[in-house]
């Protein structure tokens, strides 16, 4: 099933389970039901409880924080995830402010359709997770091919913190991880599962548990990616890579790291990818934690992101930015 | 003790508590910043006579000791606040402008609590509380974008929601007519929200305006109230006022609530009221300078 159809029986399931959820955001109603149709149908079934709002994304937002704030659970979509830089002073300086400052739940989770490769130009492209990672009591959860029927959106609602869900657009047009695809060749497990989190483990079938190439760790949208490159240099080069997949991916969680600590025991080299730009990016905290505790002596670490670069709309300008499949095998071998 | 003699006792508790914590700034006592609400007393008095807290909401802005004052009437939980100590309102973690208390609830950004009060008084709707929301904002708000949106999508839902706009003329030293075009109520009233008009020197018409506004609110439509009014201190602690000429002060000296009051009502035995609520500040005072003083001592 694709992933946009995942979302909206997720979405459907959790309106009916839970009268306290409501939906808000920009022609999320029939017979739009949404930009990318995410919500289709759903204003339908619950028209009280499915919002269609102005172009105002600070007000509406704003207005989500006061909702939750009585004890309501509103889901909200920001159409791109870009706008979400209009509704910054309502997540830091309010929503982050009344949970550990006024001791305060603040049940609400922001829908964000981000990412590339779609072709859409500089403001409806980018990875703006990245601008909100290390923020007090803002979760940031992202969804990814290897969460079966989007759990992770469920999960989101239940741990009641302000969270921002990121959605790639392009998984949007994608399935769920089969492993037929992969010719049984990757086994995805779920580990660290007794947090309301998980992360994802993806191995080749007949990985040797004492020596591993390359670790690979990413999330969201770049989980094809990485699903794509291994294969290829595990087939071209016999290079055995490991995929790691957090659901949480800010903050990132002691358990986390140590994880990844276990895994670099044996891993000779560590790969971190993500979608949006580098600099002072993802890939970045995370390398500084594993640094601390010690687990990088004697690694190859290597990051793929985006270049500093806005992102240009045309084919060639979104190649020249975003991670290429190249850059990803390259990083894999090459020293 | 008679309604008139409530209202006074409220506006005089805002008025003496303010003047302290200017004082206790000036000892060194107190860290941080404070924004005074001298000289508006009676729109908090007035407005939040209407409210049942705990039904009702009501959203501050960074200048709300006057709004908490007149919900608790105890001076004690914020000065322990400012002072940082953990029997403050929120545990010293908040200070003068993080303020939250049951339904009530501040912040420290200029009109951000607008569209929160817009989804809290969704919220209520939704349930069918029966309960209304309302939002403080002054007038340097009004020049928010987000405040202009609050405004909108309060109308556009159908909200209960009653938005008090406190202006007194200056958006910290800037005066209003330097920093606005057209009128707040022409502003309003093309959201077609209903807008009404009163100054702050006549508490009891502020509270009875407010009554008649809530229960209209309570219909699920949203009303606007301004109340013109002057700041007798700073816009914050270290502000000496340089951009308020003495005629000023003194036509709004004419104006002055209490006084009105006083000289309206004189069956009233004021000075009475006077020393208790002094008495009671001096109380607070002392019983938080007491737990300052063993903290230190701790260390």
């Amino acid at each position: 099933m694709k992933l946009s159809k995942t979302l909206n029986k997720r979405l459907y399931q959790m309106l009916e389970d839970d009268t306290s959820i409501l939906l808000l955001g920009e022609d999320i109603v029939e017979p739009y039901g949404g930009a990318f149709k995410i919500t289709k149908g759903l204003s339908e079934k619950f028209p009280d409880r499915v919002i269609s709002t102005p172009m105002s994304e600070q007000g509406f937002l704003g207005m989500s924080v006061g909702m939750a704030l009585r004890g309501l659970k509103p889901i909200v979509e920001i159409m791109y995830g870009d706008f979400l830089t209009l509704c910054a002073d309502q997540l830091i300086n309010h929503a982050s402010k009344f949970v550990d400052i006024y001791g305060r739940d603040v049940p609400m989770v922001v829908r964000l359709p981000v990412g590339g490769y779609r072709g859409y130009g500089a403001t409806h492209s980018q990875s703006i997770e990245k601008l909100f990672f290390g923020i007090p009591n803002i979760d940031v959860v992202a969804l990814s091919i290897l969460d079966t029927g989007a759990s992770s959106l469920q999960k989101s609602v239940n741990k009641g913190n302000p969270t921002l869900y990121i959605e790639n657009k392009i998984d949007y047009t994608r399935d769920e991880f089969d492993e037929s695809r992969w010719n049984n060749k990757f086994i995805k497990q779920s580990v660290l599962t007794e947090g309301e989190f998980c992360t994802y483990d993806l191995s080749l079938v007949d990985q040797n548990t004492d020596s591993l190439d390359t670790l690979i760790v990413t999330y969201g949208g770049m989980v094809s990616l990485a699903l794509e490159a291994s294969w290829k240099v595990f087939i071209e080069e016999e290079i055995a890579a490991e995929i790691i997949v957090p659901e949480l991916i800010s903050p990132l969680e002691d358990r986390f790291i140590s994880y990844l600590g276990s895994k670099l025991q044996v891993a000779k080299r560590l790969v971190v990818l993500e979608e949006g730009w580098g600099e002072f990016g993802w890939g970045s905290g995370l390398v500084s934690h594993l640094a601390e505790s010690g687990f990088l002596k004697g690694k190859i670490v290597k990051r793929v992101a985006s270049y500093c670069q806005n992102i240009g709309a045309g084919l060639e300008y979104e190649n020249s930015v975003l991670p290429t499949l190249s850059r990803l095998e390259n990083a894999m071998y090459i020293r | 003790m008679e309604r008139i003699e409530g209202l006074y006792e409220t506006m005089y508790l805002i008025r003496m508590t303010e003047g302290k914590i200017e004082e206790l700034f000036t000892e060194g006592i107190l860290r941080g910043t404070t924004h005074g609400y001298i000289g508006e007393e009676a729109i908090a008095a007035g407005v939040l006579e209407n409210v049942d807290l705990e039904r009702d909401i009501v959203t501050g802005t960074h200048r709300s000791h006057g709004h908490f004052l007149a919900l608790t009437k105890d001076p004690f939980p914020l000065i322990s606040e400012l002072m940082g100590l953990r029997t403050g309102v929120n545990l010293g973690k908040g200070g003068s402008q993080h303020l939250s208390y049951k339904n009530f609830i501040t912040n420290g950004i200029t009109g951000g609590m607008t569209p929160i009060a817009v989804g809290m008084a969704f919220a209520e709707k939704l349930r069918q509380s029966n309960a209304i929301a309302i939002a403080f904002l002054g007038d340097g708000a009004m020049n928010e974008g987000y405040v202009m949106e609050a405004l909108n999508l309060s109308v556009v839902y159908e909200v209960p929601i009653l938005f008090v706009l406190e202006n007194n003329g200056y958006a910290m030293s800037t005066r209003a007519d330097r920093s606005s075009r057209g009128t707040f109520s022409e502003r309003v009233r093309s959201f077609g929200l209903e807008y009404t008009f009163l100054d702050s020197s006549d508490v009891l018409k502020i509270a009875d305006t407010t009554s008649s506004l809530v229960a209209d609110c309570r219909k699920c439509k949203a009303n606007f109230l301004e109340v013109r009014t002057h700041r007798f201190c700073g816009h914050s602690k270290n502000d000496k006022r340089e951009y308020i000429s003495t005629q000023e002060d003194e036509s709004w000296k004419q104006k002055d609530p209490m006084d009105y009051l006083e000289k309206t009502y004189p069956q009233y035995d004021y000075s009475a009221i006077r020393l208790v609520v002094e008495k009671r500040i001096e109380n607070a005072i002392n019983r938080a300078r007491t737990l300052l003083s063993e903290g230190e001592a701790d260390d």
